[in-house]
């Protein structure tokens, strides 16, 4: 056994008490801040837990920031686009729709004029409320934010970030599809008047201004009887007539039936006069094949030659030997080759517009692939593309899908009509009237899809909500982790110093007591 | 008959007041002594007193009684293996309280807890707001205010790293002064207590046992232990005439793993002679050619004036790069070194000394070869003097012999890196460890558990790779190739009629791009081969087109008539070549007036220390490159497209891996060949290709949890080797310590005895004075 020395408990003692003295000022931190550790070494799994939630309560507070801006952006769209769906709907009395109802159905149409250059203006109204901003940026421009999405410009179109909105790329003679397969180059012979093949052309001929004719067709369509040969007025042969008979409209008649009434039929005549027997017994009925020489040049199928021959194709157009059509081209329209290229471009802008995302971290959990590519589900698409709204490109009528478009030609079509009585047999009417309801129909559509929008505005504030709430319960983890309970670091301190002072107390007897003191 | 004269029992008496004062004055010293700090216990030998032999005609019935006490000495009561297991666990206790103090103070800003506004950090809020701000720029591309809320957020960011290398850059210079405080207190201890050994040897020659000396020298023992693991070895020795004296040496306590290392066991003090540590630090002109540098080329060290020196001991005392130490001789207070000579059989092998072209055997058989001076397998400098009879040669070659020996002290120009233990060894570890970061030649050669110790440099260098990642991110991320809507590369159209050809731009002044020819090839279906020329046998080929980028897989590659295994750099240079260039520029450079991130020149790379903005972003030249897309080939506007916005704050939460070989250049200035580079020693970089795989912050919270992993691991090692160093040094006190009950019993017991002693005189003389004066006077 040990000895217990003086110095050796006293040195024991010193420490001991040092101990204490710690664990009371240990203690003691924890009055003024209470926290269940206060460096890693404390206790490092928590202090690792909560360095990252404290780090993701301020991506929280940063996506929350990027969530309400985007909310605020998204409500002023809402805002704007509601405006518009005021101009257009049909349950609005000063609305373009109201416009156009007026335009329909008012018999005697006083303001025809007027009303349709109310419509072009509430089309400028509808283009003015869609370049609308937030903060800095053009709410509707898409990804190109800083410019102004929508203009009219002076050719009379909607341009959307510079790119005409009712773009039309059409189907050209040739091809199998818009785009497919090999359209057919063409160029102007001022000579012959019309377009003729050239595999040097530097144009194409619309597929919807020409028709594809069978060989047969054509024939009947173009082959005169007696080899053209010329009649006067009632189909007695004339050298100096002006009529020619189209061989495929001719019918008989038996003589039977024609002497019967020989009125009822306009007959074929001969040098005299008396009409003439066909070599089976019958005459031949002209009535409908007669034709002024100068009409049948005019009416007659005009097939696309190679500038020699008739240029033979195949059901589509495309030029193909023994194929049995003919190319027939009395209203072909032509597109340049450069303006057809333009078009396919600017419609491709149109599409990539339409489907351009500018994406933004709102808390969905942003990742990317291992390419670094973004996985867009994990992000929030803020862009909102003015056109997807307006409409872009035209439909299979040819007519434009975009809103205003379609409001500033309605508006262009009342103004061609002076004012004054107008019904739907007027010229113009049934024109307006299939506009009118294609108009209706993009009303209701802009109706939907603002409806849309405001759906999307509540996701966002629902999101704002979500981030919120998700920061709370973080701070809450990080008090539960971090801050101690105020009652519990009391107590601690107490009884921490309850031992200080005891050990004190211990301390005054050690000093003192010693057999020195009993010695007398 | 024995005889005891008439006064013999005064002589007891007297004899016994004398021991009974001793013993009273003794115990007054040590109750004086209490307090006194190292005072051992001191008390007082006795042995009784009795003079004469047996009587040559001795009567049986005679009885042999003593003369009384006679005091021997003053001795001091310790337990030597209590001071031995106390001074073992001190050294832990120094070691482990100077690593856990530079823990502490790497805590103090590396751990963030409670730090920063709200307790949100201060480094890693830098990078929250750095993510903040890049939000801002992404809900609304293109305001050129919110570049410059990013840039002043990154600004923020550097300076906190400026800040953190800067504290971390201090620490590791007031460490390296407090090892040179402790290194000197070694000394000023080695030389206190070789000076006492002195001291304490002159006192006992003279017959003082020096005590007091002895509890100071104790003293100093105890300090020297918490700096380094020692043993202490008391021996005797002859200093002639018969007479002994105690001898003190003190020997590194084997601290070292390696068995075989000697070094760890070398003497630091040894009696009257005592070494010093040393830290050398090698002349850079050492053996240099430079005729500038003649006068110092020689010499191993400079001096404090920059003179020459091979003495390690007046060399200037500056740390070598390792922090390396060493021991200089064993010299006493005058400068003599120590030496031992001696006559004995020895074994000298071939090569251990020095012979030319001589037969060894003839060498040291001839007497004018002598003295011959070699060293020894332990590396310490003997020198032969002579040699008794005829040395013989033995069948392997050796040459054994009755030598005459000179033997000189162990001079070690560099400890083994755990040679040592204690407070020394913990500032040497906690200024030169690097944790992950350990090179494969510090591994292999200098310390094979390296890669697990982390001080200082670990954290200055994973700082570093922390602020090198997040530049190198962010700088590719602010760099590439534009792209069409379709993901084909772009490049610049331009009028190459002009001299130089300039950019070819638009009705809007703006760049005008166009992308490459699609290039086509053809893949034989079987056997896998690629040709360009559209093959006769169609059907037996796949046709593949693509148009030039950086990903292109090898059968592009080889389309493209480029080397399959072309690398990064390779099609960099052929896209380079075709036109096609990166855009976008550096946002962190070495230093804010550079763009780079890598100096060409020295292979400086980035640190938490130079990172800084890049002088083009600061200036305005470079900007944060919001999308790499030109849709149509630039012909549409994406004025708020912020793809690659979008993409930074991805990066941000991207788990990274970080390498520590990374930290290491790639390339290093030839020093054979001013201005040109040569690539790393693969062995000079770090072994360890990984340190962590995590986002930016989620690395500096394992920085800061492996800080606080180890601070807790070391605080509760310091705890324990504390709590046994008091236990141990409570139970000394048991034994060598004053106790106020055991003196005041002894205060009593002599006093008692010393009334005895008094009680007997009066006792002799009043029988006596019975006997003389009062004998025989019957009648009188």
């Amino acid at each position: 056994m040990i000895r217990a020395t003086t110095s050796g408990v006293l040195n024991s003692y010193r420490t001991n008490l040092m101990q204490s003295f710690i664990t009371q000022s240990t203690a003691m931190k924890n009055i003024p801040k209470p926290r269940n550790f206060h460096s890693y070494a404390d206790d490092t799994a928590a202090a690792s837990r909560s360095y990252q939630i404290r780090r993701s309560l301020q991506r929280t507070g940063a996506q929350l920031g990027s969530s309400q801006s985007v909310t605020y952006k998204f409500e002023s769209a809402w805002a704007a686009l509601g405006s518009v769906v005021d101009d257009v709907s049909n349950s609005h009395s000063k609305s373009e729709w109201h416009d156009v109802l007026v335009a329909l159905n008012d018999p005697t149409g006083d303001a025809r004029q007027a009303l349709g250059k109310a419509m072009t203006k509430l089309g400028d109204d509808i283009i003015q409320c869609m370049n609308t901003k937030y903060g800095d940026n053009f709410v509707f421009a898409g990804a190109d934010g800083l410019n102004v999405p929508f203009e009219i410009r002076e050719d009379g179109h909607v341009y959307y970030r510079g790119v005409n909105v009712d773009t039309e790329v059409p189907k050209l003679l040739g091809e199998t599809k818009v785009g497919q397969g090999t359209p057919v180059k063409v160029s102007w012979d001022a000579a012959k008047n019309q377009y003729i093949q050239d595999l040097n052309g530097t144009s194409y001929l619309r597929a919807d201004s020409v028709e594809i004719m069978s060989k047969d067709e054509y024939d009947k369509a173009t082959t005169l009887l007696n080899n053209g040969a010329a009649y006067d007025g009632t189909g007695k042969p004339d050298l100096n007539g002006k009529y020619v008979i189209v061989a495929d409209k001719t019918t008989t008649v038996s003589k039977a039936d024609y002497n019967a009434d020989p009125d009822a039929y306009f007959v074929l005549k001969d040098a005299n006069g008396d009409p003439l027997d066909d070599g089976s017994g019958n005459y031949t009925v002209i009535k409908d094949a007669i034709i002024k020489k100068e009409d049948f040049e005019a009416s007659k199928p005009k097939a696309l030659t190679n500038g020699a021959n008739l240029v033979e194709v195949d059901k589509n157009g495309a030029p193909t030997t023994g194929g049995g059509y003919y190319v027939v081209m009395n209203d072909a329209e032509s597109i340049s080759e450069k303006e057809y290229e333009q078009a396919k471009t600017d419609l491709a802008k149109l599409e990539y517009m339409s489907k351009e995302g500018d994406y933004v971290d709102i808390g969905r959990g942003l990742q990317e692939d291992l390419e670094g590519n973004l996985i867009e589900s994990s992000a929030f698409n803020q862009a909102l593309q003015g056109i997807n709204f307006l409409g872009y490109g035209v439909d299979e009528d040819g007519d434009p899908k975009n809103i205003v478009s379609l409001a500033r030609r309605m508006g262009e079509l009342c103004t061609q009509f002076s004012d004054g009585e107008w019904s739907d047999k007027s010229e113009g009417w049934d024109e307006l009237n299939r506009l009118a309801k294609k108009f209706e129909k993009m009303s209701d559509q802009l109706n939907t899809m603002h409806t849309d929008m405001d759906a999307d505005a509540k996701a966002l504030k629902n999101n704002n909500d979500l981030l919120t709430d998700k920061a709370d319960t973080m701070k809450e983890q990080i008090h539960d982790l971090e801050d101690m309970d105020e009652a519990e670091a009391i107590s601690s301190f107490i009884w921490a110093q309850y031992c200080y002072n005891a050990a004190l107390k211990v301390g005054n007897s050690v000093l003192s007591e010693s057999l020195m003191d009993y010695m007398s | 008959m024995s005889s005891v004269g008439t006064f013999g029992t005064f002589t007891a008496a007297q004899l016994g007041i004398y021991a009974s004062q001793k013993g009273l004055s003794v115990t007054g010293n040590n109750i004086a002594n209490i307090n006194t700090a190292g005072y051992t216990r001191q008390v007082l030998q006795q042995v009784s007193l009795k003079t004469g032999g047996a009587d040559r005609y001795a009567n049986k019935y005679d009885v042999h009684v003593g003369q009384g006490v006679l005091c021997t000495g003053v001795s001091q009561i310790r337990d030597p293996y209590l001071d031995i297991r106390f001074r073992t666990e001190s050294s832990k206790v120094g070691y482990a309280d100077a690593v856990l103090g530079t823990y502490n103070d790497l805590a103090d800003f590396l751990d963030e807890v409670g730090d920063g506004e709200d307790g949100y950090g201060v480094l890693s809020t830098g990078f929250d707001e750095f993510v903040k701000a890049l939000a801002g720029l992404d809900v609304e591309t293109g305001l050129k205010v919110n570049d410059t809320l990013v840039r002043k957020a990154a600004e923020k960011l550097v300076n906190y790293f400026h800040k953190y290398a800067e504290d971390l850059a201090t620490l590791k210079k007031n460490k390296e002064d407090g090892m040179r405080q402790d290194i000197k207190r070694v000394n000023e201890l080695l030389n206190g207590i070789r000076d006492l050994n002195a001291s304490i040897r002159k006192s006992e020659i003279h017959g003082d046992n020096a005590l007091e000396m002895r509890d100071d020298r104790n003293l100093m023992i105890d300090e020297l232990s918490t700096y380094l693991k020692i043993d202490v070895v008391y021996s005797m020795e002859d200093i002639g005439a018969g007479l002994e004296v105690e001898k003190l040496t003190i020997k590194l306590g084997d601290a070292n793993p390696d068995a075989t290392s000697k070094t760890d066991e070398v003497r630091l003090v040894d009696g009257i002679y005592a070494a010093q540590l040393t830290t050398p630090k090698e002349n850079p002109d050492y053996g240099s050619q430079d005729p500038d540098k003649a006068d110092i080329a020689g010499f191993k060290y400079l001096d404090e004036n920059g003179r020459g020196t091979n003495d390690p001991l007046k060399a200037k005392p500056e740390f070598d790069e390792n922090y390396n130490i060493g021991l200089s001789k064993l010299l006493d207070s005058k400068g003599r070194e120590w030496k031992e000579t001696k006559i004995g059989p020895m074994t000298i092998k071939p090569g251990d000394i020095d012979i030319g072209n001589k037969q060894l055997e003839d060498v040291l058989a001839d007497p004018t070869s002598y003295p011959i001076e070699f060293k020894n397998a332990d590396g310490v400098r003997v020198v032969i003097t002579g040699v008794k009879g005829e040395p013989k040669l033995l069948p392997d070659g050796s040459v054994t012999g009755e030598f005459v020996t000179t033997t000189y002290s162990e001079e070690i120009e560099e400890f083994d890196d755990n040679d040592l233990y204690g407070a020394i060894q913990a500032d040497r570890e906690m200024l030169t460890e690097e944790g992950e970061f350990a090179t494969k030649n510090t591994i292999d050669g200098v310390d094979e558990n390296a890669a697990i110790k982390r001080g200082i440099p670990y954290y200055q260098k994973s700082l570093d790779l922390l602020a090198q990642q997040f530049a190198k991110t962010y700088n590719e991320a602010n760099k590439g190739y534009l792209v069409d809507e379709n993901g084909n590369y772009l490049k610049q159209v331009m009028d190459n009629t002009a001299t130089p050809p300039v950019p070819v731009l638009d009705e809007k002044g703006n760049p005008t791009y166009e992308t490459l020819p699609e290039v086509t090839y053809y893949k034989n279906k079987n056997d896998g081969s690629i040709t360009t020329q559209p093959p006769a046998d169609m059907a037996n080929y796949d046709e593949v087109k693509f148009t030039p980028n950086q990903n292109m897989n090898s059968d592009q590659l080889e389309a493209l008539g480029l080397d399959p295994k072309a690398t990064k750099e390779d099609i960099e240079e052929y896209l380079k070549g075709k036109g096609i260039e990166k855009v976008g520029g550096n946002l962190f450079s070495i230093r804010g007036d550079k763009d780079v991130d890598v100096d060409p020149v020295t292979g400086e790379g980035i640190t938490a220390a130079n990172i800084d903005i890049a002088h083009g972003w600061s200036t305005g030249s470079t900007h944060i490159v919001t999308t790499f897309i030109k849709p149509f080939n630039g012909d549409l506007e994406v004025s708020t497209e912020g793809s690659n916005v979008l993409h930074m704050i991805a990066l941000l939460e991207k788990e990274q891996v970080y390498n520590p070989q990374d930290w290491y250049p790639d390339e290093i200035p030839d020093p054979n060949n001013p201005g040109q580079m040569i690539p790393v020693d693969k062995d000079d970089i770090a072994q360890s290709q990984y340190i962590f795989k995590g986002s930016f912050t989620a690395f500096v919270n394992n920085m800061s949890s492996v800080l606080g992993s180890d601070q807790s691991k070391m605080n509760s090692q310091l705890n324990t080797s504390y709590n046994a160093a008091v236990e141990l040094d409570s139970s000394r006190m048991g034994t060598s310590s004053v106790d106020l009950n055991d003196e005041a019993m002894n205060l009593m017991q002599y006093s008692k005895s010393l009334n005895a002693a008094y009680r007997l005189m009066t006792t002799i003389d009043e029988a006596l004075d019975r006997l003389i004066n009062n004998t025989g006077v019957v009648g009188r």
